[in-house]
This record gives C-alpha cells, sequence and structure tokens, in this order.
C-alpha cells in the first residue's frame, strides 16, 4: 500500500489524538494570538453603545448549555456592554435552557455589583416562555399577555420597569442571544415582520458560528443589523468592548484546531488524488 | 361525534385559525387584531404542555426498557427515570420552598451547564474525521464547496490575518456576495414552499402527521 | 477554592472525560453520562414547561381571565395520547399549534422571504455606487436567479436553462461551503471546554485516571488477541 492509500483508509482515532493535542497546546502554553475585529462586531457594538439610560431594549437571551464554551465569554461581555450603556433591559428566553443559561452569566456579570443596577428598575428575567416563534410574536404583541409573572415568581406589576413595557411598540431595540434551530427564518418573521423591527431599528444577534453565513441575506436586506457568532465573534466582542475574559485562551485553540482542520483537508485531497483510489475514479 | 373524530373538523380548526392569523397582519380591525392575539397566547399555552408531553414521553420509552428488562439497557433507564424526577422534584422545590432556588441555580448552571457542554464535545472530532473522510473535491462543485469552507477557516481563526491578511478579507466577500446570492436562492425557493405547502394544508390537501388521529 | 467548589469542577471533569471516552470506545461511563444527560435536561425542560404553563395561563385564570380555561382544557387534552380511546381528542391542540405556526409562517414567508429578498436584490442596482460594488451586486443577482433556477424541477435541466442551474449549483455549494465553515467553529468549540475541564486543575486528575484505564484496557485487549 502506498502512502497516499494509507493515509486515505488512516484510522479516525489518529486524527482525533493528534486533535486531542491541538487542544491541549494553547491550553498549557497560552499562544496569545491578535484577534481582528471584523465589521460585522463593529456594526454591532456600535448599535449597543448608541443605546442610553432613556432606551429600553428587549433580549432574547437564552442558548442552549452544549455550546457554553463557545458563546459563553461573548455573551458576558455583550451582557456586561449592554449594562454599561444604562440601557433598561428585558430578558426573556425561548429556548428551555434560557433560565440555566440567565444563571450562569448572571452569576459572573453580577450586574447589581457591576453596574449598580437594580434588579426590577433596570433589568428583569420574564423566563422560559413556550411556543419558539408562536412565544416570539406574543412577545411582540402584548408582554402582559404572554407572561404574567418573571421568573422568580414577582408579578409584572410588582416590576416598575415593566410597568412602561407592553409591547414591542415600547421599547427601541432588540438583541437575541440564541441558537437558532430553523435557520433564523423564524425570528426575522416574527420580529422583522410582526415586531416591525427592520431598516433603522434592525435587530442584533449573537449566535453560533453557522448562522453567521445563513443570516447574510437578511442582513444584507436590512432585516437585521448584524449576526457575530461563535467563540471568535465573542472574542472580537471582549477586544473591542474592553470586557475581557476567558475568550482569548478560546481562540487560541480555535487557531490550532481550524488550522488543523485546513491541514487535514489538504493532506486528505492531495492523498486521494495521488492515490491509486483517485486515480482510477474509484470512490471509498 | 364522529364529525369531531374525522378529519374534516380538525382541518376546518386548523384552516379558520391559519387564515386568521394571516389576515391579522394585513387587516387592522381592533377587536380581530385582539383575538388574534389572544389566540396567539393560547397557542404559548399549549406549546407548554407540549414541551411538558415531550418529557413524559422520555419516562415512557425508559419505562418500556425497563418493564421489558432490555439486557444492558434496564439499569440506565432506571437511573434516567430517577435522575429525571429528582431534577425535577429539585426544581419543583426552587419555586416554592425558600433556600432551594440558590442551590438549584448551581445546579442547573455548574453542574448540568459542563455536562451538556461536554456531551457535544465529541462532535467536533466526528466533524474533524469527515473532513478528512469526504472532503474531496471529485468535481467542480465539490471543489467550490471545499475551497469556500477553507477559506472560512481563515476567518474563523484569529492566525488567519497573520498568515496573509488577504485571506480572511477574501473569505468575507465569499461570505457576503457569493453566499449571499446562494443563500438567498434557497430562502426565496423555501419561501416558495412554505406557501404552497401552507395553503395544501388550509385546503386539507395534506394529511400528514399531526392531522391524523393519534399522530405522534 | 471550596471544597464543594472543588467537586463541582471534578464531576464536570468526570462527565468531560466519559463523553471523550466514547473517541475510544463506547463503555459503562459514556453510557451513564449519557443517560444522565438525558435525565436532567428532561427534567429541567419539564420544569420550565410548567413554569411557562403557570405564567401564561394558571395565574391569569387565578385573576378573572375566564377565557384561559380554553386553552388549559386543550393543553390536557395534549395528555390524551397515552389513552387509545380518547387520543382522538389531541389531534385539537395540535390543530391550533399548527394553524397558528402555517399562519406566522405564510405571513412572514410572503414579506420577509420573498418580497423583501427580492427587494433588496434588485433595488441597489439603482443606487449610484463604484464599479466594485456594482460587480458584487450583478453577481448577487445572477447567483439568486440561477441558484432559484436549480430547484425548478419542472423543466428540464438542459440547453440553457441546464447551463443556468449549473451556474445556480455553484452558487448553492458556495452558500453551502460557507455554511459549514461558519459552522465548524460550533462544531469544535464546545470540546474547549472539557479539554479546560480535564487540563486545569483538578480535573487532571480525573484526565491521569482516564487515560491510565484506556492503557490498561488496550493492553488487555492485546493480551486477548494474542492468546
Amino acid at each position: 500500500m502506498s502512502l497516499s492509500e494509507k493515509i486515505v483508509k488512516l484510522d479516525s482515532r489518529y486524527v482525533w489524538l493528534v486533535m486531542i493535542v491541538m487542544y491541549a497546546i494553547p491550553i498549557v502554553i497560552p499562544l496569545g494570538i491578535p484577534i481582528t475585529v471584523y465589521e460585522n462586531t463593529r456594526t454591532l457594538y456600535n448599535r449597543i453603545d448608541e443605546l442610553g439610560p432613556d432606551d429600553i431594549i428587549l433580549c432574547e437571551y437564552g442558548i442552549s448549555l452544549r455550546y457554553l464554551s463557545g458563546m459563553e465569554a461573548g455573551s458576558i461581555a455583550m451582557t456586561k456592554h449592554m449594562f454599561s450603556t444604562g440601557v433598561s433591559i428585558v430578558f426573556y428566553s425561548i429556548d428551555p435552557e434560557g433560565p440555566a443559561f440567565y444563571g450562569r452569566i448572571m452569576g459572573t456579570v453580577k450586574p447589581e455589583e457591576s453596574f449598580g443596577v437594580k434588579y426590577g428598575e433596570d433589568y428583569v428575567y420574564l423566563g422560559y416562555i413556550a411556543g419558539q416563534e408562536t412565544a416570539q410574536v406574543a412577545m411582540m404583541r402584548d408582554i402582559w399577555g404572554t407572561v404574567s409573572i418573571d421568573n422568580f415568581g414577582n408579578k409584572l406589576e410588582d416590576l416598575p420597569l415593566m410597568a412602561n413595557v407592553h409591547s414591542v411598540d415600547d421599547v427601541d431595540w432588540l438583541m437575541a442571544i440564541r441558537l437558532y434551530g430553523d435557520q433564523g427564518e423564524g425570528s426575522v418573521r416574527a420580529y422583522s415582520i410582526t415586531g416591525g423591527l427592520m431598516g433603522d431599528k434592525a435587530w442584533g444577534t449573537y449566535s453560533s458560528g453557522g448562522i453567521v453565513a445563513t443570516l447574510q441575506p437578511f442582513v444584507h436586506s436590512g432585516h437585521i443589523i448584524a449576526a457575530i457568532g461563535g467563540i471568535t465573534g465573542g472574542a472580537e466582542y471582549e477586544n473591542i468592548s474592553g470586557f475581557l475574559g476567558e475568550g482569548l485562551q478560546g481562540t487560541d485553540i480555535t487557531s490550532m484546531t481550524q488550522m488543523y482542520m485546513l491541514f487535514l483537508i489538504i493532506v486528505s485531497n492531495i492523498a486521494y488524488f495521488t492515490s491509486t483510489l483517485g486515480g482510477k475514479g474509484k470512490e471509498r | 361525534m364522529s364529525i369531531l373524530k374525522g378529519p374534516s373538523a380538525r382541518i376546518t380548526v386548523m384552516a379558520v385559525v391559519a387564515i386568521a392569523v394571516i389576515l391579522d397582519l394585513f387587516v387592522d380591525i381592533p377587536p380581530f387584531n385582539d383575538a388574534v392575539g389572544v389566540i396567539t397566547t393560547w397557542g404559548v399555552i399549549i406549546s407548554g404542555f407540549m414541551v411538558f408531553l415531550g418529557g413524559l414521553y422520555v419516562v415512557r420509552f425508559q419505562l418500556k426498557h425497563v418493564i421489558n428488562r432490555s439486557p444492558d439497557q434496564w439499569y440506565y433507564s432506571v437511573w434516567t427515570i430517577l435522575i429525571l424526577v429528582i431534577t425535577f422534584a429539585f426544581g419543583f422545590a426552587s419555586l416554592y420552598v425558600p433556600g432551594v432556588k440558590d442551590s438549584y441555580s448551581v445546579f442547573t448552571s455548574d453542574i448540568f451547564g459542563p455536562l451538556s457542554n461536554s456531551a457535544w464535545a465529541i462532535i467536533g472530532f466526528f466533524f474533524a474525521s469527515a473532513l478528512f473522510r469526504a472532503f474531496r473535491g471529485k468535481n467542480i462543485y465539490v471543489a467550490v464547496f471545499v475551497v469556500a469552507t477553507a477559506f472560512q477557516i481563515f476567518e474563523n481563526a484569529p492566525v488567519g490575518p497573520i498568515i496573509h491578511p488577504a485571506l480572511p478579507l477574501i473569505a468575507l466577500w465569499i461570505r457576503n456576495v457569493p453566499n449571499v446570492a446562494g443563500s438567498r436562492g434557497i430562502v426565496i425557493g423555501t419561501a416558495i414552499g412554505i406557501i404552497a405547502s401552507g395553503f395544501r394544508t388550509i385546503i386539507g390537501a395534506e394529511r400528514r402527521g399531526a392531522m391524523e388521529e393519534g399522530g405522534e | 477554592m471550596t471544597m464543594a467548589n472543588d467537586i463541582i469542577l471534578l464531576l464536570g471533569a468526570f462527565f468531560a472525560a466519559s463523553f471523550m471516552s466514547y473517541l475510544y470506545r463506547d463503555n459503562i461511563f459514556f453510557k451513564f453520562s449519557e443517560h444522565t444527560l438525558v435525565g436532567v435536561r428532561m427534567g429541567i425542560v419539564m420544569l420550565v414547561a410548567y413554569q411557562s404553563i403557570v405564567s401564561s395561563g394558571f395565574i391569569p385564570l387565578a385573576a378573572g381571565r375566564w377565557e384561559m380555561l380554553i386553552p388549559l382544557i386543550l393543553g390536557f387534552l395534549v395528555f390524551t395520547t397515552f389513552s387509545k380511546s380518547l387520543r382522538w381528542t389531541s389531534v385539537y391542540p395540535s390543530s391550533i399549534i399548527i394553524g397558528i405556526g402555517i399562519g406566522l409562517a405564510l405571513r412572514g414567508a410572503i414579506l420577509a422571504q420573498f418580497i423583501d429578498q427580492i427587494t433588496a436584490t434588485i433595488k441597489p442596482l439603482l443606487l449610484e455606487q463604484g464599479a466594485l460594488a456594482t460587480l458584487d451586486i450583478l453577481l448577487i443577482l445572477v447567483g439568486t436567479i440561477s441558484s432559484l433556477s436549480y430547484f425548478i424541477f419542472t423543466k428540464e435541466h438542459t440547453g440553457s436553462f441546464g447551463f443556468l442551474t449549473k451556474i445556480g449549483r455553484i452558487f448553492i455549494m458556495a452558500a453551502m461551503g460557507v455554511s459549514l465553515g461558519k459552522r465548524g467553529l460550533s462544531f469544535l468549540s464546545p470540546a474547549i471546554g472539557s479539554m479546560q475541564a480535564l487540563l486545569t486543575s483538578p480535573g487532571y486528575y480525573v484526565a491521569a485516571v482516564a487515560v491510565i484505564l484506556v492503557i490498561v484496557d488496550i493492553n488487555r485487549t492485546r493480551t486477548r488477541k494474542n492468546a
């Protein structure tokens, strides 16, 4: 068997073993590779930075914890930035793991201690609302008709912030920190069409890496102002906002593993085409 | 009673609701809009029950293994049901028993979080072996696919601009131009599909899934 | 660091090692962790669903909104799927959900996914801009039309139409490639947390035990093969 054929038929466990090494190196020896902040992140940052104490925003807030290590750092940076502008925030979740995510992020952000805000007056968390797109539309139309208590059992009447927030007409913007199961179209339909949040009021989102590509047509058409994703998007946001956290170590690992992916693609293609399998056009 | 059991009644309910929701966006009659708003809230409540039902289905599935003593499985099923009940009870107690809320919060964020995250960790390894095995530019289409993926790697990795500053810029161009064009075609095609299948369902031409009696 | 914190970190490392052990082979630690995940997740999901029902349904009902009885009764009908004789009633709440879903999808799709996307493709052509930007817009226009034509299955993809669909296929493959490339980011990032858990204190004790167990198993398998 030639070297090319050996590579083509290589046991996956060797590939995985090298990959474990790629993950381990930056943890043991931090590389400190500098981050480049791209336009999407800058646009989102500037939009959030324009908010102030007179503004109220809705924030769909909740990612499935399976992507915790990829999105935690960016979510923390974004949350801190929102609080730092003085904007009032109404958080809610469409993902069942949203409350767990909220607890984890707020446990790190500590808004009362770090930003002097007060729960109920400056921010509230309405908890998980079932129904995906139905829930999003219900929130756009009538928040008080959709939920009657927050995640901690407090009635909406007892939360001073909620006195002035009844529907999307009472808010200035919307930010979604979430994962998308449906390529994002449902959220565009709910927020942009029902909620009217497009053009000048186009909403922003931070999600997993993959959705950034599929949401690009909606960014282009003005439904979404900016979509950033994944651990790299989060690290860029940490960098530009100044709220540095654990994103940097994650991006070192990302660099190593992504380059390894590229190496695998190049090597497997060279091996395939130089081996008898590729030459004779046979399928493996 | 047989009318209520048949498909006509169910399709009528579904069609009336669907048409009302569609018209709501284009018609400005406050009582009608308010009624559709109320129906949307009903959807939220019913969805909550359906999510709860999903959990009960998991219990039923695991119970079958326990009752049938499925070899090499039944004791895992016992554990699954046990931990499900304990988690639910713990969370339920956190809502109504003072002092439990903080412990439950630690449980969900610091124990469940890493548990869930770890489960998905192996996906990356399978992705790597999939790239290694299947990502071969056998024809022009797959070659375009592979090249587009490869360039995104240079944008994903912070080391990309260090290798060459042009690489992530090319990746951004691919994302903002060919990707938008291709994705837009898919989005418009999907929209046409949604419109077509939506109308088929409203007029009763679609009889699959939940439209059939006991559809699961 | 408190003892409780150490225990939580050790537990995280244990789960990380258990799931990653599947890369070696299926084993009891992986199965145990997998079933723990399913059980815990469903427990959490059922709880938040309960909270959502209470917040949206029971509390307003208790406050005097009697119309909430209708969705609550419909919601309970959902559980009749477990009964063969009453199962037929469970389709009504499904019908309402499907009706709402179709209505929202249809009205949104017509506007956001159809009209607005077509407008966004054509409108930039009418604006004044530089040569490169115009080239990009023309490329998007050609790409959108050609990739849409690929989905026309009522006409054979031959001749000049076939050439158009081939161009469309290239744009679609480019979009798929970009999506997979970005998705790679999200596939690879969960392992970052696992590896950090295993390579930092106190997780490296768990990692060491896991490595020893794997080496013992490899030796045992080799011995069995040789025997």
